[in-house]
């Protein structure tokens, strides 16, 4: 037989505290992907400007 | 008559290095779950044993009917380490509808009864509609699954459902021209777990790196490397750390003007290789070996593809 049958579902309120968590995780690595072209685009403009001065 | 002096490569490089990056007109990202494709298609050809035969006939322009017969041993999950095969045959009926490019229709029966159904329809421009099902006669079996892929300017995010409660959901944005980042979350309700995962994907005109990463314990890292027009050098490496499982795949993908040739050797000691040719217009010869030293389990296999 195999071994994930007799496995024992973990606690619900657990499980639901872990999903949670991760889709926390999940959405802030989104948000962290969707801001970094903004501030790359903004270092670059900085730096822009500077050569701009020269 | 004197000729033009062609201007220095230098100047060509450094013309190249000078040219800016807008971060707010970036390309759009593949799909997250197509993130290893240029590794799947030289390390994981369709390898199969026996004798396989295909036919496709094209109705119409949108509608197409497949007819397959497989040959051959059939690995059967056993107690013991030795393996296990039953000489079977089946027969495969199937009918696919294109109406390229909103919609897509495919379905494939077999004489013991499993059905594999798959839908793809653009719902609008950026929105498209995945399913696909696997229904069989034994009780608990059958499987589906529903996606919702929405592709935006510079990202691409999906949503997904499937049979036992299952949840999913996954983005992929690119933050550089050359750079994609992507992350997914799921939640298995039947068995009560979640997981997180990460990807990151770098490519050029000549190399794809792709690494993953995942909360199931999950790493994969992997590298294609265009050699020349006709050759792809992959490599993989994929391993679990919760249960230690550590697997290395080096191959190649050599195409040729008539046949393509593909192989590759891994860390477990197999060694596969999956060469198709086509003999003539609508007419393709397959030869597939896999030989899993470490198991003593060898494969060989030969087949014909009749019909685009």
């Amino acid at each position: 037989m195999f071994p994930g049958m007799f496995m024992r579902k973990p606690d619900k309120a657990a499980a639901l505290k872990q999903l949670k968590s991760h889709a926390a995780m999940f959405g802030t690595w989104v948000v962290v992907i969707r801001v970094t072209p903004y501030v790359l685009h903004f270092l670059c403009a900085e730096k822009e400007e500077l050569k701009l001065e020269l | 008559m004197a000729t033009p002096i062609p201007p220095p490569p230098a100047a060509a490089a450094a013309a190249a290095a000078d040219t800016k990056v807008d971060y707010l007109n970036l390309p759009c990202p593949i799909p997250f779950e197509e993130l290893h494709r240029e590794a799947m298609m030289s390390l994981k050809p369709d390898l199969f044993e026996g004798m396989r035969f295909d036919f496709t006939k094209m109705l119409n322009q949108k509608f197409s009917l497949n007819h397959s017969v497989l040959m051959g041993p059939t690995e059967v999950p056993s107690q013991s380490t030795e393996t296990i095969k039953i000489p079977t045959a089946h027969y495969e009926f199937g009918s696919t509808f294109i109406d390229h490019p909103r919609l897509l229709l495919w379905g494939r029966i077999l004489t013991d009864g499993r059905l594999n159904a798959r839908v793809k329809c653009d719902l609008s421009e950026n929105l498209t509609f995945k399913a696909n099902a696997q229904l069989t006669n034994e009780p608990h079996m059958s499987h589906a699954m529903i996606n919702f892929d929405y592709k935006g300017k510079d990202y691409r995010t999906q949503f997904q459902l499937g049979n036992g409660a299952l949840l999913g959901a996954s983005y992929i944005q690119s933050v550089t021209q050359h750079l994609s980042l992507g992350g997914e979350v799921f939640w298995a309700g039947q068995h009560r777990k979640s997981g997180i995962g990460y990807a990151a994907r770098y490519n050029t005109d000549k190399s794809v790196a792709t690494g993953q990463v995942a909360s199931t314990g999950m790493v994969l890292l992997s590298y294609v490397q265009k050699v020349s027009e006709k050759v792809s050098l992959a490599s993989e490496f994929m391993c679990n750390y919760l249960s230690r499982d550590v697997t290395a795949s080096f191959g190649y993908d050599y195409i040729l003007r008539q046949c393509r040739l593909r192989g590759k050797i891994d860390s477990n000691g197999c060694v596969a290789a999956f060469l198709e040719e086509r003999l003539n217009m609508g007419l393709n010869f397959i030869l597939s070996a896999e030989l899993d030293h470490r198991k003593k389990d060898y494969k060989f296999g030969f087949g014909l593809t009749v019909g685009e």
